[in-house]
This record gives structure tokens, sequence and C-alpha cells, in this order.
């Protein structure tokens, strides 16, 4: 059997979704778990912001780093013309 | 000079493309010659109303039937099956697909051609957001929105590609009819469910950077609707693969 992206990701929420809402909800307890509450409280929007900031750096960066390729398109032009020239000589009638 | 047995069939599904037609020709024809690898190409024109036809038999004049094959439709029925109705035709053992507006350069074939020969890959795909690659003539909203949408799917469909809706690419032959027999999407999102697909059957795909050179002439559409569609596929392929 193999998982789609959306199993797979249902997978991954509930093994996170399931011992946080234990934790929040008072069935877990532990001396450990009461000193840190409101940190574990915080996690998830923690996690979301986090994920949020790295998600838009990523995506900036590269927008920014994307490579312009001037020169392909000057050498595109170049052969443009290169081309008209030989199929004219080879007897091609351009129809434009 | 290549000494290989291998044969390339160049597929270009054409509309209204007169004035580029020539030139992309002339380019396949000069950098595929100088590699000196065995190649066709096929032209699947959709019934272009400005005569794409007949400025490709003119071509096929000039650099023979061999060469150039004619395989046209009477309609504009769309990419998959214009890559059905050409691969049906097709004498080689490697399929290459690509648009026919110049946006992408035949100068990139051989090192595709390479790229496979060396690593025996499934599939080799141009990618434009990878290495030395890059695109011509966008903006930065339109950069933006690219880079967004990648790294959305990317995310979400986990590829085993940079550039999942690219269209230049090298296939098996097989490879090419089993990833299109199994899509479902059309219009360029295909392109997309294409890579998907293939890493759902185990496919290997390698990459090359390319420089993609947007229209020079006449402009290229990047409408709400266009970003709705990707939208509603991306979600789909992501429930579903």
């Amino acid at each position: 059997m193999v998982m789609t992206n959306l199993q797979r990701w249902l997978l991954y929420i509930g093994l996170f979704a399931i011992p946080y809402l234990a934790i929040v909800t008072g069935i877990l307890r532990a001396p450990v778990l009461t000193k840190w509450e409101l940190e574990i409280q915080l996690l998830p929007l923690v996690l979301l912001v986090l994920f949020g900031a790295y998600s838009a750096s990523v995506v900036l960066y590269r927008t920014f780093t994307f490579n312009d390729c001037p020169l392909a398109a000057k050498e595109l032009q170049e052969q443009i013309a290169l081309a008209r020239k030989d199929l004219k000589e080879k007897g091609f009638i351009f129809r434009d | 000079m290549s000494t290989s047995a291998h044969k390339y069939s160049i597929l270009l599904p054409t509309y209204k493309e007169k004035e580029n037609l020539p030139i992309i020709i002339w380019l396949i024809v000069k950098y595929l010659g100088e590699s000196g690898h065995k190649y066709e190409i096929i032209i699947i024109d959709d019934g272009s109303p400005d005569g794409t036809l007949d400025v490709a038999k003119d071509l096929q004049k000039i650099y023979g039937e061999e060469t150039i094959v004619l395989r046209p439709r009477g309609s504009k029925l769309g990419l998959g099956t214009a890559y059905i109705h050409g691969i049906k035709h097709a004498t080689g053992d490697f399929i290459i697909i690509m648009d026919a507006d110049l946006s992408h350069h035949p100068k990139f074939i051989p090192k595709f051609i390479e790229l496979q020969a060396k690593e025996d890959y499934d599939i080799v795909s141009g990618t434009r957001y990878s290495g030395d690659g890059g695109v011509f003539g966008w903006d930065f909203k339109r950069k933006l929105i690219s880079r967004g949408a990648n790294f959305l799917s990317q995310i979400l469909l986990r590829p085993n590609a940079s550039d999942l809706t690219g269209s230049f690419r090298l296939y098996k032959k097989n490879v090419l009819e089993k990833c299109i027999a199994s899509c479902v999407s059309k219009g360029y999102v295909f392109q997309m469910e294409m890579l998907v697909r293939a890493r759902q059957h185990g496919y290997s795909i390698g990459e090359v950077p390319i420089t993609f050179v947007d229209r020079l002439y006449g402009s290229s559409k990047l409408g709400g609707t266009e970003i709705i569609q990707f939208a509603k596929n991306l979600l789909y392929l992501f429930a579903t693969t």
C-alpha cells in the first residue's frame, strides 16, 4: 500500500496532534510538562510561524537570484537573423 | 560523431507558429546535425489558421521527408493527445518534447541526449530553476509567482525534479506512453502531472539547466484562470498521488 501525499501529511499531523492534545487537555501529566506548559501550548503556532518565515525567505531568495539570461536572448536574436538568411538562400520564402 | 544506434523523435505541436517554425527547425537541424545523432522532427499542427502547415510543407521540401514528418490534425485538441498522435508516428526509441515558440533552444537537446546516455535515465527534464538555468523576459511579479508555485508544488508533491511545469524534456518512448496513459489533467498542468506520474511509476529523472527565452514575439499569458487551474490540479494531485 503506497500512501498518497495527503495521507502522509495527515499521518505526520496525527503523530504530532495526538501527544500534543493529550498534554494540553491534561490526560498526560508530568512535572516537566507543567513547568513548560505555556511553551508547549504555543508550540504549533511557533512551528507555523517558523515554517512561514522559512517559506517566504526561500521563495524571495530564489526570486531575487532567478537568472535573467540576457545573453541567451541575444544569442537567439542573432541566430534568428542567421537562420532567416540561410533559409532564404535555400529557397525558403517567409510568409510574414 | 556518435555511433549509437538510437534515434530521437522530436515532437513539435504547433498552433499559429508560422514565424517561429522555420527558425526552430533550422536550429534543430543545426544542433542535431552537428551532434551526429539520428533524429526526425514530427510537426503536429492543429489546424492553424495562419498557414503554419504550409510553412511546414515548404520546410519539408528543403530538409526532406526523412527529417521533417508532418502529422497534422484537423483542430486544436490539446497537448496530451498531440503527443499520443505524434508517438504513434515516431520511429525513434527516444522522444523529445518541446515548444515551437523559440522559448526552448534546441542547443540543449544534445545535452539531454548525453546525460540520458551517461546515466540511462528514463526521463531528462530541462530545468529553469537550478544551476545555470533561468528565464529571459519575466518581471519580478512573474518570477515571484513562478517561484512560489514551484516551492508549493515541491512541498506538496515531492517530485524528483525541480521544474514541474516546464515542457522541454526527453523521454524513453515507452516511458512517455506510460506517463501519458496515467495522466488525467489537460493544459499546461499536464506537464506537472507527467513528472508526478513518473515518480509514481518509479522512473528515474535527470535534469539539464536550460535558459528559457519567453516569447520574443507575441506575449505569453499568466492570468487568474491559469493560477486557479494550477491550484486545483495541485490539490488534486496532492490528494491522489
